[in-house]
């Protein structure tokens, strides 16, 4: 159990003297102002905000744009990867997860690793995967592999082929054309 | 230089999709034999035809970043092809 000093009116004076030093401590964080006059912390309560305000930005995330070059407090280290500017930190602002693995399609098709570099390398670009899986559900070819693994060919009318697995992923692209690229509509 | 499941699967795909008819191919862990269709290798042009379907299939199913064709010593052929990702495999083409 704790007094409540501010309500004892002898001290009154020495606190009032105390608020307003504290107040006025540009260097110190709020949660450190809040500690020495016997408060709980707060959450965002480490920032100072003479140099918040800097940041034109209450927003912790705002820095991630504003500020791209910002330092980092190294990976590896607790709380690796955030913001730092001295006893700054900063979390960057969440966004969409990148899709584990090799990356996906936007309609959600995951690229195996080769599936990924045929598609670079041959300009099967996301989109157009996509496209030729959903354009060519209806005449899709079923095969099974040395494996026994079963495989989907989705195949356009220039000969454009995408290979998905059971899973749905990407297994490979190519087309009858020079070195298997996509081949656009004329 | 193991092939991963990935690459075997999907070369796999393209070499069932660009090898002619009667040409076959089996899989082996680093990579693929293909072998020439029965009879082939008593036609005159047999060398000529086997260049042509060695350039034209390793043109099909390469990596970009890396591609190389060596004859071997009893007249068959290797193609070996990586990846910057880490992707490798080979493929043999046969001549019996």
């Amino acid at each position: 159990m704790r007094p409540d000093l501010d309500a004892i009116e002898a001290l009154s004076p020495e606190r009032e003297a105390l608020w307003s030093r504290i107040d006025k401590a540009t260097f110190l964080t709020a949660n450190e102002k809040r500690a020495a006059i016997g408060y709980g912390p707060v959450d965002a309560g480490d920032a100072i905000k003479g140099l918040s305000d800097q940041f034109d930005g209450d927003a912790a995330g705002d820095l991630s744009y504003k500020y791209p070059a910002q330092p980092r407090i190294p990976a590896g280290q607790r709380e690796g990867g955030q913001f730092t500017l001295g006893r700054f930190r900063f979390r960057p602002p969440a966004g969409p997860k990148p899709a584990p693995g090799f990356g996906a399609t936007p309609k959600g098709l995951k690229f195996t690793k080769h599936g990924r570099d045929q598609a670079t390398a041959r300009d099967f670009t996301e989109q157009r995967i996509d496209a030729i899986v959903e354009n060519n559900a209806r005449t899709r070819v079923g095969k099974v592999d040395l494996d026994g693994k079963k495989t989907w060919e989705y195949r356009d009318t220039r000969g454009n082929t995408v290979v998905l697995n059971e899973e749905g992923g990407i297994v490979t692209v190519y087309s009858p054309g020079p070195e298997s690229k996509h081949i656009p509509k004329p | 230089m193991l092939m991963s499941p990935d690459t075997a699967q999907g070369v796999y795909a393209e070499l069932s999709f660009a090898l002619k008819e009667g040409w076959s191919f089996i899989r082996y862990p680093e990579g693929f034999r293909i072998k020439p269709p029965p009879g082939s290798q008593a036609r005159a042009d047999f060398k000529g035809l086997l260049e042509s379907e060695v350039w034209r299939i390793a043109q099909f199913v390469h990596y970009r970043d890396f591609v190389s064709i060596t004859t071997n010593e009893d007249g068959s052929y290797t193609v070996v092809s990586k990846s910057d990702s880490g992707n490798a495999f080979q493929i043999v083409f046969e001549i019996e």
